[in-house]
């Protein structure tokens, strides 16, 4: 089937090529602004021996409360998970070090090899964060993967031979050396032999190898519920390897990719190279869990690299790394200081976390409808400031990498309806859920029925998908227990009323299609802001139902929520 | 219904829908690089086609060589008129 291309198309090569000019002077901005969070998040002051944050705050007179953490430094959003190696310092300064290395080479490097220095860089630096173990899994993962979906490409052969050498290595353990050398000779050989044997057949395709193809990229669930119900029958609770853990935690990105192969998207001999340089990219280090499905897959990267000239895009990313920087320094002290305001000149009580606040409700504590939708609101705010923090880092990297990657979070405050927030809260993850989800949906459903097919498209997006591929994985990738999947399914009425605010809202706009843009400067400005502010709070209260506290049920979450609207029910 | 018709009713489409504050939509501006909002304007384009022109828009119809430009769209409306 030929393609459905979301956006754009890939820049041809001779643009690429114009767009690749060297300009040496950016180096300087982007090693001052990794610097600058060197010395906000790192030991490197100390190491200097220049002053560090804690000394600047008491020299002017500041506390530094909520912004400065126990060792000197500013208290730091950006971390590395998974892995104790180092310390939170040392790991993030391993990591601005990485990016800035990755950058220079990228930036650099001719045309054909800027994917390789993306992967060169990121297997050192993974490796000393992770370890070789969680290396060579996480690699031969995608070998796996590159090996079902691109059979015909160059050295597929060799590199069946590779992902054996690397199972043979993995499965050798802490054997002495000539064991190690054994099984990963062996692993090779077995492997490559049997590669070319069945590589017809993977050529060829076929139900078997679709089945194959869709488990690979399904890795993720079938983890999860395999693990589940192993634990809730035997009671062992299965801890996940590092190396694949990260595997699953790029689901998302491997649904796309697949979604983009199943469109012709991909070409079907992609080098090993480049298939990696898709998913083991320094920026998927910092903030696991974080927009995971950033990046998305093999084509929304090709339409975004290089699309203008090359400095202009480096440059664009460090002035969202400043922006990163000042909402994530910030983001805990403003909401705190608000939160302060509010209780003392307001009189409103204010709980800075929705949990706390669900908590106050199921403890029996008598909450006004102002502290409900002030503090479903203010933490709405605080997640704002710390992801939109976290992923403008990131998203930053990669446009430093040179491509041309949209922000998270485009000024949500200006979502007049439900629809338009979702695009404006989380693009990524909204890209991705109609790209894998409500594509499918509708093109190929209620054809005739365009209410109905707007409608279904849009709830299997927004409920199913954002749901069961949305929220289970980033919840129990790390926590493979029964009760962790049931808190995460338990949260279905915040996606039902979400889908619900989201479907309705595009049949509307699409039965009545809007003669006014939405915040023209004119009388009817007053009806943009009162929806603004009414979406973001529906968006802010539907909250209560995301964060299940122990001892909560759904009658006590749908209480809270009516009392957001000044219904009091008794329980 | 003549290819310039259409192509007008399709760029008041645009022009309504996804305004773009200080730019101007051209026949042949790229639609794709230039003027759609994300990957959801191109199923709310393919809906407004199916309403207005009555025509039935296959998943692989929507392609760039269909979707580049105004004039692009209008010439795949023609056609599948006949």
């Amino acid at each position: 089937m030929a393609g459905v291309r979301l956006r754009g198309s890939k820049p041809a090569p001779e643009a690429l090529r114009a767009h690749d000019r060297h300009r040496p002077w950016v180096i300087a901005p982007v090693l001052a602004v990794l610097l600058l969070y060197c010395w906000c998040y790192t030991h490197l002051a100390a190491w200097l021996g220049v002053p560090t944050p804690a000394e600047v705050f008491h020299a002017l007179g500041l506390s530094g409360g909520r912004i400065l953490d126990g060792d000197g430094n500013v208290d730091s959003k950006l971390y590395v998970s998974l892995t104790a190696i180092f310390s939170n310092d040392d790991e993030r300064l391993i990591v601005f070090a990485g990016l800035f290395g990755c950058f220079l080479n990228v930036y650099f490097a001719p045309l054909r090899y800027k994917n390789q220095a993306i992967v060169g860089w990121f297997v050192p630096l993974f490796a000393v964060l992770y370890g070789l173990p969680a290396t060579v899994l996480l690699i031969a993962a995608h070998v796996a993967v590159w090996l079902a979906f691109h059979p015909t490409a160059r050295g597929s052969v060799a590199g069946a031979g590779a992902f054996g050498a690397l199972v043979g290595w993995l499965a050798a353990g802490s054997a002495a050396l000539p064991g190690q050398a054994l099984a990963i000779a062996g692993g090779a050989a077995v492997a490559a032999g049997l590669y070319r044997w069945i590589r017809p057949a993977v050529i060829r395709g076929g139900r078997i190898v679709a089945v194959v193809r869709a488990c690979l990229i399904q890795t993720c669930m079938i983890m999860i519920v395999a693990a589940t119900v192993r634990q809730a029958i035997t009671g062992h609770v299965w801890v996940m390897p590092v190396g694949l853990a990260f595997f699953c935690f790029q689901w998302a990105r491997l649904m796309v990719y697949h979604a983009d192969y199943r469109d012709g998207e991909v070409p079907r001999d992609l080098p090993l190279g480049d298939y990696l340089a898709v998913f083991l990219t320094p920026v998927a280090i910092p903030n696991l869990a974080y927009a995971p499905y950033l990046g998305q897959g093999y084509a929304f990267l090709q339409e975004r690299r290089l699309t203008e000239d090359k400095s202009a895009l480096v440059l664009s990313g460090v002035k969202l790394w400043c922006l990163a920087l000042m909402y994530m320094v910030f983001a805990e002290y403003a909401t705190a200081r608000f939160v302060v305001f509010m209780r003392e000149v307001c009189g409103v009580e204010v709980y800075k976390f929705t949990s706390e606040l669900v908590q106050a409700h199921l403890a029996g504590a008598e909450l006004s409808t102002p502290t409900v939708l002030v503090s479903t609101i203010v933490d709405q705010a605080r997640i704002f400031l710390i992801y939109g923090g976290v992923t403008h880092f990131r998203v930053g990297a990669w446009r430093v990498l040179g491509y041309r990657m949209e922000t998270q979070y485009d000024r949500p405050w200006l979502a007049t309806n439900l629809a338009a927030l979702w695009s404006r809260w989380a693009f990524h993850f909204r890209e991705f859920l109609v790209r894998v989800f409500y594509y499918p949906v509708f093109f190929a459903w209620f054809k005739r029925r365009r209410t109905l097919r707007i409608f279904v498209a849009t709830m299997v997006a927004t409920v199913v998908g954002n749901l069961i591929w949305g929220h289970i994985p980033p919840r129990t990738i790390l926590d493979l227990r029964g009760s962790t999947l049931a808190a995460g399914l338990s949260t279905w009425p915040y996606f039902l009323l979400l889908g619900l605010g989201i479907s309705i809202t595009q049949v509307v706009l699409l039965r009545r299609p809007r003669t006014r843009k939405p915040w023209t400067r004119d009388r009817r400005i007053v009806l943009d802001v009162l929806c603004a502010y009414l979406t973001f709070q529906f968006f802010a209260l539907i909250h209560v139902f995301i964060r299940p506290q122990e001892g909560g049920s759904l009658w006590a979450y749908t209480r809270l929520f009516l009392r957001g609207f000044g219904i009091h029910v008794d329980g | 219904m003549t290819e310039a018709e259409i192509a007008r009713t399709i760029h008041a489409y645009f022009t309504a829908s996804y305004p773009h504050l200080g730019r101007t939509l051209e026949y042949d501006t790229d639609l794709l690089n230039e003027w759609f909002v994300d990957s959801l304007g191109i199923v709310q384009t393919v809906q407004f086609l199916e309403d207005t022109f009555g025509i039935d828009v296959a998943r692989a119809d929507v392609q760039v060589d269909n979707f580049h430009s105004v004039r692009a769209l209008a010439a795949y409306v023609r056609r599948k008129l006949g």
